[in-house]
């Protein structure tokens, strides 16, 4: 079930390319926060309450809050002049389980819009839609979007996910004391519109860690495939996590269950990718596993995890008997 | 934890120290992040031998982010991108290694606010990914130490948050010890900037340990020593030692020595077990090494007594 989006451009005009980015977190404190305390926290918005759902696996979505944007969009090397764009990026938050934080931003990118700026009233209507003054080629936008923003003039939606979620450190029950050491997870896609097509993606991991997704789709898939770009990201990320702690727990000089124990309690529970994906985005996820096979990994890992927490036990125990003994 | 690494004069051997400390810390299995914050001169792609960081990078690295012209500063897995073969290992149960350069170019900046809640937000990211965090301040009073100051100083940085550690890089002759004296308690120092950025001067000073570098031993005169060359080096060394004392840079305040290294005369570099084996480096150098970031990671052995 795919979560109600804004108002698109009153004017009626389609967005040939959409571009977002959702980072990905663990919550800075050191339990989770119950879902009552969540939905405060993610109350973005004064008077707008978030979605929520407890079943099957707790989750608070923030309201969309927008960003002013005049800035350019990057393009390949040799594509020409980057073009500038005008308008307001849409974001919100994301919440699993009182402890995964996300934050996910996007902006709907009209090409054949006003050639000069406009008074702010007329990018102030059209929420989450940017205007670009100077023309260029949808499938430039979108390779120059997913190599990453290098620098500052251009647009960098990871940012704006960074900075959503930085919104919820201010949060009272939030103590900054993780009990593990966690990198942020970093998810780039776009969107080229096409009517009528079926959804095809294709997903790539590189070495910088960034996940870079690239899709075909029409309009109306775009709120269900964004919601699949968080739901990728989340288990990317869980696994990545989790990787990272069993790797660490064979660290010289460490208790491995100062690694394992937080792992298994934070996030043992969480791998669920089909429980928030919409039914549009099932054949994609399908296609996905078949290749990557997350899933076989993820349990493959917590096995390897968990076993090493009952070996650690077995061994504590056996040590005390024999204390006893001798 | 985070680390700063601080110096009055250039030379003192501070960033080729923190870049072995780094590399030490690593191995006793911490993830380590190395933060070149000498503007003016980053060396540590250098001592780490990653060519294309050699002088820090065109790619928006610190300096860039922190004045805003980066989103996120660049990283560099110090094992994959160095020359080096033997670095390139990562020994079992050892930890990440990463350095996040300068820039090539960079230079002094007037300082804003905008600037410390940039450092601010930056080492609570590397914090929550690395176990320590090394900032290597380039020598005296700068922009970027002033920024380190106001961005951990209990205005900015919550009680709880993991430990810090200052450090102090001089050499060990009388004018070394009088300008590191200098830079942390005169007027305009270290701790005045301190006390500036909201630090009580107990609280600031507790965080503050010195490190010796490149200390001789009676070698230096030549293979064989005489007698009265003895006798002078251990006065000499007696009255460095007041004179430390009574500038504030005591024993109560030491955190380790280093010994004069003969391979870091030549070359600003990491000095691995191998080296030694090799017969290339001294025993002690690793030792003095190994010592010191045990030391570091111990906070029993940190602490030592109460001021
Ligand atoms: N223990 C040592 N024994 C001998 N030489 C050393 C030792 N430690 C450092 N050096 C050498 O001292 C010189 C200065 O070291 P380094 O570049 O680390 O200084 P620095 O304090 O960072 O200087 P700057 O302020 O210019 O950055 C280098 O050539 C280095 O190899
Ligand atoms: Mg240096």
């Amino acid at each position: 079930m795919a979560r109600p989006v804004g108002p698109s451009d009153p004017g009626g005009q389609r967005p040939q390319v959409v571009l977002g980015a959702v980072t990905t977190g663990l919550l800075n404190t050191s339990e989770p926060l119950p879902l009552e305390a969540a939905r405060q926290a993610l109350a973005l918005l004064p008077g707008v309450s978030p979605d929520w759902h407890r079943h099957p696996i707790e989750q608070v979505v923030s309201p969309d809050i927008f960003f002013g944007l005049d800035c350019r969009l990057a393009v390949p090397p040799g594509a020409g002049s980057q073009p500038r764009v005008i308008g307001t990026a849409r974001a919100r938050a994301v919440l699993t389980a009182g402890h995964i934080l996300q934050g996910s931003a996007r902006v709907e990118v009209l090409l054949d819009a006003n050639r000069r700026r406009l008074p702010w009233a007329h990018y102030a209507a059209r929420t989450g839609v940017v205007e670009a003054i100077n023309r260029a080629d949808p499938a430039d936008l979108v390779t120059g979007f997913l190599q990453g923003a290098v620098n500052s003039t251009v647009l960098d939606l990871g940012k704006t996910g960074a900075y959503v979620m930085s919104l919820l450190d201010r949060v009272p029950q939030i103590d900054r004391q993780p009990r593990l050491k966690t990198e942020t997870g970093r998810l780039l896609w776009a969107v080229h519109v096409q009517d009528g097509a079926e959804p095809d993606s294709l997903v790539e991991l590189r070495d910088d860690g960034m996940l870079r997704v690239r899709i075909g789709t029409p309009a109306e898939l775009l709120p269900q495939f964004v919601e699949f770009c968080e739901i990728l990201a989340l288990h990317h990320w869980l696994l990545s996590a989790l990787r990272n702690a069993f790797e660490r727990s064979n660290r010289r000089g460490r208790r491995p269950e100062g690694e394992l124990d937080p792992a298994l309690s934070y996030l043992g529970h969480m791998w669920n990718p089909e429980a928030h994906l919409p039914h549009e985005m099932r054949g994609l996820w399908q296609r996905l596993e078949n290749e990557a096979q997350l899933t076989w990994e993820w349990k493959s890992t917590v096995t390897r995890v968990r076993d090493k927490v009952s070996l650690l036990t077995r061994k504590a125990i056996e040590e005390a008997l024999h204390k006893e003994v001798v | 934890m985070l680390i700063f690494s601080s110096s009055d004069k250039g030379g003192t051997g501070r960033s080729v120290t923190s870049c072995n400390l780094a590399y030490r810390l690593s191995l006793l299995g911490q993830d380590v992040a190395y933060l070149d914050f000498d503007f003016g001169s980053p060396t540590a792609g250098a001592i780490f031998e990653i060519p294309t960081l050699e002088r820090g990078t065109r790619n928006g690295g610190l300096h860039s982010y922190i004045r805003g012209r980066a989103t996120e500063p660049v990283r560099a897995d110090i094992r994959t991108t160095t020359e080096r073969q033997v670095l390139k290992e990562r020994p079992p149960g050892s930890g990440k290694l990463t350095l996040f350069p300068g820039d090539v170019g960079g230079a002094e900046f007037s300082l804003t606010n905008e600037h410390i809640k940039k450092a601010a937000e930056l080492f609570q990211t590397v914090e929550r990914e690395f176990d320590v965090c090394i900032v290597d301040l380039s020598a005296g009073r700068s922009s970027a130490l002033d920024m380190s100051l106001q961005a951990i100083s209990p205005k900015n940085r919550p009680k709880k948050a993991e430990a810090v550690r200052w450090l102090l890089f001089h050499r060990w002759t009388t004018q070394h010890v009088i300008a590191a004296s200098g830079l942390l308690l005169e007027e305009n120092g270290i701790l005045s900037c301190a006390l500036a950025a909201g630090f009580a001067r107990r609280e600031f000073l507790r965080l503050v340990r010195t490190i010796r570098t490149a200390v001789p031993d009676a070698s230096a005169f030549g293979k064989k020593t005489t007698a009265e060359q003895d006798a002078w080096l251990s006065r000499s060394d007696d009255i460095l030692k007041t004179l430390a004392k009574s500038r504030g840079l005591g024993l109560d305040m030491l955190a380790g020595t280093t010994p004069l290294e003969p391979m870091l005369l030549w070359r600003e570099q990491v000095i691995m077990d191998v080296d030694v084996k090799r017969r290339l480096a001294d025993k002690a150098t690793t030792q003095a090494f190994e010592e010191l970031a045990n030391k570091l990671i111990d906070d029993e052995a940190w602490e030592g007594f109460e001021r």
